[in-house]
């Protein structure tokens, strides 16, 4: 399968909680200005549980969609691990962003 | 090429409960291998854990013997279709199509009918249409083993003859472990039936032996 495709397949399967998890991480964002940076380690843990009960939802909820993937050849790890990495990615970019603002 | 899928030793209990005990299947390229059994035999069980998308039993799995634990992940040697949706709504007929590597049109072909339907979403199908569409795509799949978990189920009677003659004229280049309880549809196709009773699987022969194992009325 080409790698477009593979990617546009991890996209559609990160959408099922894209937005969710983006509201997270501009709330974790918008506290940190608030807060300021001694509220950062209270943050960050708040997102990595929430993130973590995302994870569970998903697990649960979407369960039988990973059949889908399976058949297409993409890993249940695959998507976990592209996800997650934009996920961190979009996490470290509002921090940085809330602490430049602020 | 011919290729050999074996699977035995599987055990699975849940709780004091033991659902599979002695199993031995055995299909090659070219064989349409049918699993008969009544209700929560384990039908499902089964093929979950030869797929490796069930834990918990212990199982021996081998594709020309190698072993294969993680078949899920190996489209190339194993495509599964589970018995309920699996196809995420938000895709496109045809953007699925493209996804297993197939042609829209080609389906066309063998269903006319549905000419048009390809720009619609798969969610908004009729589940019967949802249901014909992702046994085209695990049949016609490349992997050298498909297993079919009620393929006739929720299908029309007027494309369950359609399905049958996919799956015989794709069994030249793959081997297929099908299950379903509209038994008729499978012992017509199949080269070699099994049947699960009381955990154990047997090879059976004709209908005389499934009246023996109470499957059938006698």
């Amino acid at each position: 399968m080409p790698l477009s495709s593979r990617l546009k397949l991890i996209a559609g399967f990160y959408k099922n909680f894209f937005f969710a998890s983006l509201l997270i991480s501009l709330t974790c964002a918008y506290l940190l200005m608030e807060l300021g940076v001694g509220s950062l380690f209270y943050l960050f843990w708040f997102r990595v549980i929430t993130l973590g009960l995302i994870v569970y939802y998903i697990r649960d909820y979407k369960k039988r969609d990973f059949y889908f993937y399976d058949n297409l050849g993409i890993s249940r790890r695959s998507l976990w691990s592209a996800t997650m990495l934009c996920e961190a990615l979009l996490f470290i970019l509002f921090i940085f962003l809330a602490l430049k603002i602020r | 090429m011919k290729h050999c899928f074996e699977a035995d030793g599987i055990q699975l209990s849940f709780g004091l409960r033991q659902i599979l005990s002695d199993v031995y299947l055995k299909c090659d390229t070219g064989a349409v291998c049918g699993l008969l059994g009544r209700n929560g035999q384990g039908k499902s069980c089964l093929m979950n854990l030869i797929y490796g998308t069930m834990k918990g039993g212990s199982r021996s799995i081998r594709i020309d013997d190698h072993s294969v634990l993680d078949l899920h992940r190996h489209r190339d040697l194993m495509t599964f279709l589970p018995q309920f949706n699996f196809v995420p709504g938000s895709y496109r007929v045809a953007e699925v199509f493209g996804y297993f590597g197939q042609s829209f049109a080609d389906f066309m072909q063998v269903f006319p009918e549905f000419k048009g339907k390809e720009n619609v979403r798969f969610g908004q199908q009729s589940g019967g249409f949802r249901r014909l569409l992702k046994v085209y795509l695990v049949v016609h799949s490349a992997s050298k083993f498909s297993m079919l978990d009620e393929p006739f189920s929720h299908i029309m009677p007027v494309h369950v003859e359609s399905i049958q003659a996919l799956i015989t004229s794709k069994k030249a280049t793959k081997g297929f472990l099908i299950t379903d309880h509209l038994y008729q549809n499978i012992i017509d196709i199949s080269d070699k039936l099994y049947i699960l009773e009381n955990g154990k699987v047997h090879a059976v022969a004709s209908e005389e032996e499934l009246k023996r194992f109470t499957y059938l009325p006698v």
